[in-house]
């Protein structure tokens, strides 16, 4: 159980309070309601080229890192196709730094030529190094883009090209900070050694001046539902083939998703995991495989990934995979299979708690999602799942013209 | 009020208080293996860690240390790896097991109201472990694949043969594995290992959580055990590294869009008298977001996604090293940035206020490695594996307080020689 106290200011930034008198430190997470989703079909990587930015001089303080280490804390980031999350953890007594700080930047950011070009420089070799220079690296591009024609979740959050990166303008960052980084678009939690009066007292010197920005009304373009059977073969110098399947499925609001959870669990999690022992052990096809929801507020996607054994091809690992599936959607579940994943999230939740940075986090994600004591109620909706509704969603779900398909082939030399 | 703010006025600081680390309760189960218990928090969860020395440094076949290790979860005279796997699952905990250069541990997280369930598997798996044949083909062979994949990676290449400079081809701390080595795996030189090695007057265990007595006394119980029987350790290995030699490889790989780069030189591990102040040397020079190779490498030249240096400690040995991935045509570059980066801290005094800054954020980073139950017992156990003990850790705060920038510089010049690094290249 999570106890917090919340207020808004007049700007309309969200502020949440977590005291905790059993730490000497204090975590401030700043959730800002962008992210990939937000961006233009022909400028994809800004929110998370943004992101790095933000660590690169606001107004009035020309280095954001350096005073955060001068109070014993420091800081970092990561950028979703929904939120763009930033964070800073310090000793409680030296809070008032973080504020100083993650106000100004918030207020405005330095928008200046050279630290763009230079961020540009980081971001592409962190492409390159996460998705070029690195074996099954570009599967990511091609799946996103086979699962989806209209809507921007079509694009990895690192964006769809380096090129892309490399055009982004000064004017283009301006413009995006102004529509998007603005008190009304954003969460405060603060939690750890520190005190709620103490809190908002500082929020209202620090963030109470900041002006609000015009409201932004998200217009995405719908996904239509997927007809057809899709599939992409694709050859690379990679030592084992690999097969990636996605499926579209429910978004992280919808009263399905904990049920879609599960079902990721009960196939994948751990090594008493259906998957683990039917596909890796028993039959031996692949050597690796994972099953998993993305978490998106739009509709999302249910993943299964894995790499093969020698012996065996693409087409015979899905057709493996298939049985599983089918299994699934009319076979029979065993009770302990879903109280297995109740506990786990139980136990999850419970360890999630003893850390602030976790409370912080999700007390502004639950915010962001419109109901912050979720954070505390959640866990009803996956001890309420039943083996009626595992069968309904998953023959709802896998379905093969609901499919996308990767075949990740090494190359023959 | 608001219109006067200043914002380009910092709130003033207050420095840390003297900090104070939590030492464990130490205590004993009734076979004399020896536990150190921090009870505190508020989470009803628990941490319990065995640890034992059975790493590579006592294998008599390359690999027995990390497959023993491994084999732990898959099988007991009572039940399959699978069962085993359930009943912690079941419960929402996770059970790991692995091995690196000198031990091995075997780590349990879980709800504290089900220790009285799963303390009974702990035991089992120390007494009975039965490293079924089926279950190890199966992960020998995950292994394998997954060496496949980690070959094609640069970074992972650099650090082997960086690995193998260091400490020699031979060596535990240096020997790479071949996809072959795989092949040689066998029930029989893991059970042997785990009868020599997993034994109680050759462990330790760490708890952390929040416990009652009633739990604790489940932990001599079940761990405790005279079922679980003390053995002679026999043989004392002895391993030598050969005498170094700085070598530098440039390796082709071909389609590569980044080069990564490794280099370094054999140095202490953290008994050294040196280790402290280097530490603050090392966080200086690479060792942190806000250190001088990342603001040149990263900030000024946008070069890396990242790049950084560290001490790193075995038990009987260590080494420094600077690693990083860069753009293909700036690794020259890059490592003639790292060389005057080295020169400028042995010819040029730290100025006060870096050497602050870097002091603040340490103290600050050890204030949260100390933050509850979890953190501390990972703390603390890397000060006993060493024979060291919580003093160390306040040594190493004092040596962070009071080390000055000719302290730095000296050190710099003791132990920064562009000649004796090794240097590993994959590149195009």
């Amino acid at each position: 159980m999570v106890e917090y106290k919340r207020f808004c200011l007049d700007n309309g930034l969200r502020v949440i309070v977590h005291e905790d008198a059993n730490t000497p430190l204090a975590v401030v997470n700043i959730m800002y309601d962008v992210g990939a989703r937000d961006e233009e079909p022909d400028k994809t990587g800004m929110a998370h080229l943004f992101e790095h930015l933000m660590f690169s001089g606001s107004k009035n303080i020309p280095n954001f890192d350096n005073p955060l280490y001068r109070a014993g804390g420091e800081s970092n980031a990561f950028t979703g196709s929904d939120t763009t999350n930033y964070y800073d953890q310090l000793p409680a007594h030296n809070l008032e730094t973080a504020f100083w700080l993650e106000s100004d930047r918030m207020m405005q950011l330095d928008f200046n030529q050279k630290s763009l070009e230079i961020q540009q420089g980081v971001v592409c070799e962190e492409f390159k190094e996460n998705y070029i220079n690195q074996p099954y690296g570009d599967v990511w591009h091609h799946l996103r883009g086979l699962c989806y024609q209209s809507h921007p979740y079509q694009w990895p959050v690192i964006g769809k090209s380096l090129k892309q990166i490399q055009d982004v303008t000064l004017a283009d960052i301006e413009h995006f900070f102004y529509q998007h980084y603005r008190p009304n678009r954003a969460i405060m939690t603060v939690a750890g050694g520190v005190k709620a009066d103490e809190v908002k007292a500082l929020a209202e010197k620090w963030f109470g001046n900041i002006p609000s920005g015009k409201d932004y009304i998200r217009k995405l373009p719908v996904e239509s539902p997927q007809t057809t059977f899709r599939s992409l073969t694709v050859e690379a110098d990679v030592p084992l083939d690999a097969l990636y399947m996605a499926f579209h499925t429910c978004n992280r609001y919808d009263e399905d998703y904990p049920i879609t959870d599960t079902i990721a669990e009960i196939l994948s999690s751990g090594h008493s995991s259906r998957l683990y022992n039917r596909l890796i052990k028993e039959k031996q096809i692949f050597s690796s495989l994972s099953a998993y929801i993305t978490e998106d507020f739009d509709n999302g996607l249910f993943f299964i990934y894995g790499r093969l054994n020698k012996g065996f091809t693409t087409a015979m690992a899905e057709e493996a995979v298939w049985e599983e599936l089918e299994e699934l959607k009319f076979g029979s579940l065993e009770e302990h299979e879903l109280s297995k994943v109740k506990n786990k999230m139980e136990s999850a939740i419970v360890f999630s708690e003893a850390s602030n940075s976790n409370k912080a986090y999700h007390l502004s994600y639950f915010e962001l999602m419109g109901n912050v004591e979720e954070i505390n109620t959640e866990i009803h909706r996956y001890n309420a799942v039943e083996a009626v509704d595992i069968q309904r969603v998953a023959q709802q779900v896998f379905r093969k013209e609901n499919c996308s398909a990767i075949y990740y082939h090494a190359k023959q030399t | 009020m608001q219109n006067r703010l200043n914002r380009k006025v910092a709130p003033i600081l207050r420095p840390l208080q003297s900090l104070k680390i939590t030492p464990p309760q130490k205590l004993q189960l009734d076979n004399d293996v020896p536990i150190y218990l921090w009870n505190m928090g508020t989470q009803e969860v628990a941490m319990i860690r065995l640890v034992f020395q059975a790493g590579r440094w006592h294998e008599q076949h390359r690999l027995s240390a990390e497959f023993t290790a491994r084999m732990l979860r898959e099988g007991t005279a009572q039940m399959t790896g699978r069962q085993l796997h359930n009943r912690i699952e079941y419960h929402g905990a996770t059970l790991k097991s692995s091995a690196n250069k000198d031990y091995a541990s075997i780590t349990l997280f879980t709800l504290t109201k089900h220790l009285p369930y799963l303390l009974p598997v702990l035991r089992e798996i120390l007494i009975e472990a039965n490293f079924p044949e089926k279950e190890l083909q199966t992960i020998v062979q995950n292994s394998k694949q997954k060496l496949l994949v980690n070959l094609e990676q640069n970074d992972y290449l650099a650090q082997r043969h960086f690995n193998r400079a260091i400490f020699g081809g031979e060596h535990p701390y240096g020997y790479n594995v071949q996809v072959s080595d795989y092949d040689q795996v066998n029930t029989d030189a893991l059970k042997e290992f785990f009868q020599q090695r997993y034994v109680p007057n050759n462990c330790q265990i760490y708890i952390a959580g929040k416990l009652s007595e009633k739990e604790i006394g489940l932990v001599n119980r079940y761990l405790g055990t005279s079922d679980w029987q003390k053995r002679t350790i026999e043989g004392k290995p002895n391993h030598t590294i050969p005498t170094y030699m700085a070598q530098k490889q440039y390796i082709s790989k071909k389609g590569s869009v980044q080069a990564a780069i490794c280099m370094g030189q054999p140095l202490f591990n953290k008994t050294h008298p040196d280790y402290p102040a280097f530490y603050v040397l090392n966080t200086l020079f690479g060792g942190f977001f806000g250190s001088r190779l990342m603001s040149n490498i990263r900030e000024e030249k946008g070069l890396t996604y990242g790049i950084y240096s560290s001490n790193i400690s075995f038990l009987r040995a260590g080494y420094w090293s600077i690693s990083t991935e860069v753009a293909d045509d700036a690794w020259e570059e890059t490592m003639k940035e790292i060389f005057l980066e080295m020169n400028r801290l042995k010819n040029t005094l730290v100025e006060d206020e870096e050497l602050s800054l870097v002091k603040s954020y340490l103290m600050g980073n050890l204030l949260s490695s100390v933050d509850g139950a979890f953190n501390l017992a990972s703390a603390l156990e890397g000060t006993y594996l060493y024979g060291l003990d919580i003093d160390y850790l306040y040594q190493l705060i004092a040596t962070i307080e009071q080390v000055t920038p000719s302290d730095l510089q000296l050190l710099a010049c003791k132990y920064f020689d562009e000649q004796q690094l090794t240097q590993v290249i994959v590149g195009k």
